[in-house]
């Protein structure tokens, strides 16, 4: 993973990103895909409670770094928090090209991400299991013309063979507005690092 | 990948990890074994720098390294460089980056020092404000304060002259920012008395262009007078802290710093109130050997400035306090024998 | 059965329409949680992360449970159903003359503020849960004095500094606090006076004069009145005095967009990870405790192996009979409003967030009990820019609390309109302005109190919202004792009921208390948390460096005298 650049020229940013969609269409092995491009083979699986992160390098010495939130399975029962959506720039629906529903139910997470999430996010739509050609029940065409009408960067993927995982998160980075991504607040000047100093420097009152 | 859950370590997994242990200080060892050859050789060469780069971020403390690195620039690197102050300058972050572990190693300032001195044209400025900011992760560094007296003379120099004027007073600020913060700070006071007369002298000069501090040591008994009260303000709010005392002692061994005109009648006046009010910290706070101490120190210093004899009276008093001095501060022995002598002879 | 989810799901709920085949809840489970407060969320994470099967539900369509954060659709539909029937809240009345955006407002029913150096802290970090939070520092204590609020001087500095204490009461206060970040240790100093009020010990031993008094015991250590008992004054002025300079010049931080509801999202969004099962919207509508199983609103059938843990607020009428009674008897009175005024002039630079206390016997109403406000302008997330969110608060209960409450709430009015007023004007004589040490003209600000007493002001606050509610919790002040947390402690009952937070505006008691469950729950409490993420490994070699300068280090010390130039 690249690490931030620091000299003028280059600029970085960094956004949360967050994953939706329906449990089993394969949201956390495209983001183990592009972050640690490896397949994880068992289907229930959570990513990390905190988050994975990985970097972008676009042209124009550009580097996003995201922060990808996983649903560690509370999408279920529909019982995801607000602190979910918070500050999310930017969010990958993931549906798979397999079950016809499964796209019907991305849009039902599209209004949702619309309606709790910040305006002006930035959404990819991801049609997992390219690799599984011959089980096709969404064609490309259809889920390309909702994307285009709902104003979603759209990809087909396979977390199996990577196809398209990296082009996906690159486009995103693309897309979203650099400028006024000041990373989350949490990382501003006013915000306070718990983690820094730990709580365990026995610095006393100073007397 | 956070949150994923540790095993915890087996007998076998804590073997393994001594062992790695174990070769990492073999490895280091090596390294530094390497390395020492490489200086008996007299190798000054890059693969010598960078032998010796990896051993100094392992160990920036190992001071003959330092040395080493010095030789090697000296002799092997910066003769073959255009452009040698864009190398120092990578320098100066190298030895930044090992500030943040080691903030109070001698040689890690002292490399700085000697990287700016061999640059063409070394940025001063830059350099107060590196040792402001260590001075605000820890204001009691004293290796960043005697630095930063350093590289203040410096930067005053790069000055034109009509602006030099200005320095003195912001470092005069500088001081009471940190003292208010935190008074249990020698080395902050230390840097006041130093300021003090520089300004005094600068003032005098009319080269002191910070209008406010001209006024204000335009008055030198005024002055005189926040400068005691500032002080006692922290000895009253601690009073075992030594680094006040000191200060104070500085005010009242050299008032003439601050007042040049004071008569010696104000200043028994003084020393005279001091020791009143000592003394009434004193009988809240028994336990507090440095009020005794300055008890002892300041009535001896008055009946000096007075040129009279010590009274029997207070003599007895002394003697008593001189006897718990030496019981409870074995080290100082010497000296409280020598001040028995004087009030002594009293009796 | 009513409760503040029923109403709310059907018109707020999710947009998300349920699946063709929605996927069944688990049928079973080790230990099912009902509620999802801060005490239940923290234990769910800790017990998924031991290794046993949690389930948790919340009647609620949101978390936090009685600790929830409410935006303006939500607040009217709380206010009628808990004045219909609530465990916990009861009297509450709500003032909003104009529509506001909903979405832009977060009221926070039970806000606290979090000591930079507390138990909750440490288990933020040890769980990594802070790192779904946003937090955010808060250094201004004030005291409510002589008519006007007063910085409470706690560190060395603000000791130092000041202008209005005489040197012997600094020196007064200085001893005191360096007494107290070691008091326990000190038995011998303040032993007599174990089982008296602290206001006899501080006087007596320490010769503090009222007014430090009530700043030390009221604001710096929240405690209620300074009556309490000495050591648990001790204990409370203490954690704010070893919480300061831990992060940096305050003692305390508080999280962003809410308080103990974000603790809990992100300690659920842990015991999810750790694999934990998540509902909301699941009331509990039946009970069978013989065979451990519960049933939920939408027909899921949950038995439980271990236990069943459920908060006093998600025990609806149906299965009341079934569970163990509690008798929540202690009060606190609420008043929340928020105004269409900044109040920079409260806070510390850089910061939008200021707690004010008003001690004991200050307001007019003849307050026994001290009225705490925490406030948070716009970097809270809890309000737009240009407004502020008052919380009040007081452990009096009843018409007597109101009063109190009423009474700080004109106090602060009165007050955020005088020093928002820029050209104000009074008369200043010479006795009035003080000299700092660097020369700048200071005005006793007592004098400025006095001045102020008359002062008609030009602009007028205007209350865009303005609540009020009683809350009752079983758990005394922590004042008094931190007794019985959980209310059957019988290991054999299968249903443990837990209590309401405790009565105060910070986080402590809370972890004690999750921990007493737990251990109720696992047998001890000895593997609570103990969970070894995986973390960046430290710094090659360092400690391999370390072993190694040693020796080089003893030989050259840097030459430095101990003694100042003479």
């Amino acid at each position: 993973m690249a690490t931030p650049r620091t000299s003028s020229q280059e600029r970085f940013a960094q956004f949360k990103l967050v994953l939706l969609g329906e449990s089993f269409v394969g949201k956390s092995s495209l983001v183990t895909r592009f972050v640690k491009d490896e397949f994880l083979e068992q289907r229930e699986s959570t990513i990390g409670a905190a988050f994975l992160t990985q970097t972008v390098s676009l042209e124009d010495n550009k580097t996003v770094r995201f922060e990808i939130w996983d649903t560690a399975g509370q999408e279920r029962y529909k019982s995801l928090a607000p602190m979910y959506y918070r500050n999310a720039n930017c969010a990958v629906v993931v549906y798979d090209i397999t079950q016809a529903s499964s796209l019907e139910r991305s849009k039902a997470w599209v209004k949702e991400l619309q309606h709790r999430a910040a305006d002006g996010i930035i959404i990819g739509l991801a049609g997992n299991k390219l690799d599984l050609e011959d089980k096709r029940e969404v064609p490309t065409e259809e889920a390309r013309a909702y994307a285009e009408e709902a104003g979603l960067l759209f990809f087909e993927t396979s977390a199996l063979t990577g196809e398209n995982v990296l082009e996906l998160f690159t486009e995103i980075a693309r897309k979203v507005p650099f400028e006024n991504s000041t990373a989350r607040p949490r990382m501003s000047a006013k915000g306070v690092d718990l983690n820094k100093n730990g709580g365990t420097e026995a610095q006393g009152c100073n007397c | 990948m956070h949150n994923v859950r540790k095993q915890k370590y087996s007998a076998e997994q804590l073997a393994e990890k001594k062992q790695l242990e174990k070769g990492k200080i073999n490895a280091y060892n090596g390294l530094s074994t390497q390395v020492n050859q490489f200086r008996r050789e007299g190798k000054h060469d890059k693969e010598a720098l960078d032998l010796n780069t990896k051993l100094i971020k392992i160990n920036p403390e190992f001071y003959t390294m330092w040395n080493y690195r010095r030789e090697i620039l000296k002799t092997g690197i910066l003769p073959n460089l255009e452009d040698k102050d864009d190398f120092l300058d990578g320098e100066l972050k190298f030895v930044q980056e090992c500030l943040m572990r080691f903030p109070k190693t001698y040689w890690l300032w002292n490399h700085r020092k000697w990287c700016l001195e061999t640059a063409a044209k070394p940025d001063w400025k830059k350099e107060l404000a590196m040792v402001t900011y260590a001075l605000a992760k820890d204001e009691r560094n004293f290796h960043a304060w005697n630095y930063r007296r350093y590289v203040l003379a410096k930067y005053e120099e790069t000055l034109p002259e009509a602006h030099r004027g200005a320095v003195k007073p912001k470092e005069f600020e500088f001081t009471e920012e940190k003292i208010n913060k935190n008074f249990s700070n020698f080395s902050a006071w230390h840097q006041r008395s130093k300021v003090i007369p520089e300004l005094m002298e600068e003032t005098r000069q009319g080269k002191c262009t910070d209008e406010k501090l001209v006024k204000r040591l335009s008055d030198p008994k005024t002055f005189f007078g926040s400068e005691l009260d500032y002080v006692k303000n922290a000895i009253f709010m601690d009073p075992n802290d030594q680094s006040v005392w000191l200060y104070l002692r500085w005010l009242l061994t050299k008032p003439e710093i601050i007042y040049p005109d004071i008569s010696t009648e104000y200043h028994i006046e003084v020393v005279e109130s001091t020791i009143k009010e000592i003394a009434e910290l004193y009988e809240d706070e028994k336990d507090c050997r440095h009020c005794i101490y300055w008890i002892v120190f300041y009535t001896i210093m008055l009946y000096e400035l007075k040129k009279q004899r010590i009274p029997e009276a207070v003599g007895r008093t002394l003697t008593k306090h001189i006897g718990d001095l030496k019981e409870k501060d074995a080290l100082r022995k010497g000296q409280y024998e020598d001040w028995e002598k004087v009030v002594v002879s009293a009796h | 059965m009513s409760s503040f989810s029923a109403s709310s799901v059907s018109k707020r709920g999710s947009i998300v329409p349920p699946l063709a085949e929605d996927p069944a809840f688990v049928d079973s489970c080790d230990v099912l949680i009902c509620g999802t407060g801060i005490v239940e969320s923290i234990l769910a994470a800790a017990l998924a992360w031991q290794g046993s099967n949690v389930a948790h539900l919340d009647r609620n369509s949101i978390y936090g449970d009685s600790s929830a954060v409410l935006n303006l659709d939500e607040l009217p539909r709380w206010v009628d159903e808990v004045n219909y029937e609530s465990a916990v809240f009861s009297n509450a009345k709500l003032y909003q003359p104009r529509p506001l955006d909903s979405k832009k407002y977060f009221v926070d029913l039970t806000p606290r503020v979090l000591f930079a150096k507390s138990d909750m802290l440490q288990l933020l970090l040890k769980s990594r849960v802070y790192k779904y939070l946003e937090f955010r520092s808060l250094t201004n204590f004030h005291t409510y004095e002589n008519d006007s609020f007063e910085k409470v001087p706690a560190s060395k500095q603000d000791i130092f500094t000041s202008q209005q204490m005489s040197p012997v009461v600094k020196r007064q206060l200085m001893k005191f606090i360096k007494f107290t970040v070691e008091w326990e240790r000190l038995y011998n100093v303040w032993g007599p006076y174990r089982d008296k009020p602290v206001v006899e010990f501080m006087t007596k031993e320490f010769q503090l004069e009222q007014t430090q008094i009530d700043e030390l015991v009221q604001s710096i250590g929240l405690c209620s009145s300074n009556d309490v008992a000495t050591p648990v004054a001790l204990h409370r002025i203490k954690r704010y005095l070893v919480s300061l300079e831990t992060y940096g010049a305050f003692p305390v931080v508080y999280s962003m967009y809410g308080s103990a509801s974000e603790l809990s999202q992100g300690f659920c969004r842990s015991a999810a990870v750790g694999g934990a099962v998540y509902k909301l919207n699941a009331t509990l509508t039946g009970l069978d405790v013989d065979s451990k199983t519960a049933i939920f609103n939408d027909g899921s059938k949950v038995r439980w192996s271990e236990k069943l843990v459920v908060s006093e607020a998600q025990i609806t009428e149906q299965v009341r009979s079934k569970i163990p009674s509690s008798n929540p008897e202690y009060q606190i009175n609420h008043l929340t409003v928020i105004v269409n005024m900044d109040c920079k002039e409260w806070f510390a630079e850089g910061e939008d967030a200021a707690i004010i206390v008003f001690p004991v016997g200050s307001l007019s109403s003849g307050n026994t009990k001290t009225v705490q406000a925490i406030c948070y302008g716009a970097e809270s997330g809890q309000v737009p820019p240009g407004q502020c969110i008052w919380y009040l608060s007081t452990v009096q209960g009843g018409a007597t609390g109101q009063r109190d409450l009423e009474e700080a709430l004109s106090k602060m009015e009165a007050s955020i309109l005088r020093e928002s007023t820029e050209d104000f004007e009074f008369q200043v004589d010479q006795s009035d302005v003080i000299f700092t040490p660097s020369g700048d003209p200071v005005l006793s600000s007592v004098k400025l109190g006095k001045s102020m007493k008359d002062f008609v002001p030009e602009k007028k606050l205007t209350y865009l919202i303005k609540l009020s509610y009683n809350q009752k919790t079983s758990i005394p002040p922590l004042e008094e004792s931190i007794k019985d947390v959980a209310k059957n402690d019988g290991d054999e009952s299968p249903v443990i009921v837990t209590s309401g937070a405790p009565t105060e505006i910070t986080y402590d008691g809370i972890v004690e208390q999750v921990k007493k469950i737990y251990a109720q729950i696992v047998g001890s409490d000895d593997d609570f948390f103990d969970v070894d993420f995986e973390d960046d490994e430290e710094d090659e070699l360092t400690g391999m460096a370390k072993q190694n300068k040693k020796q080089e280090d003893d030989d050259h010390v840097p030459d430095f005298g101990d003694d100042m130039e003479l």
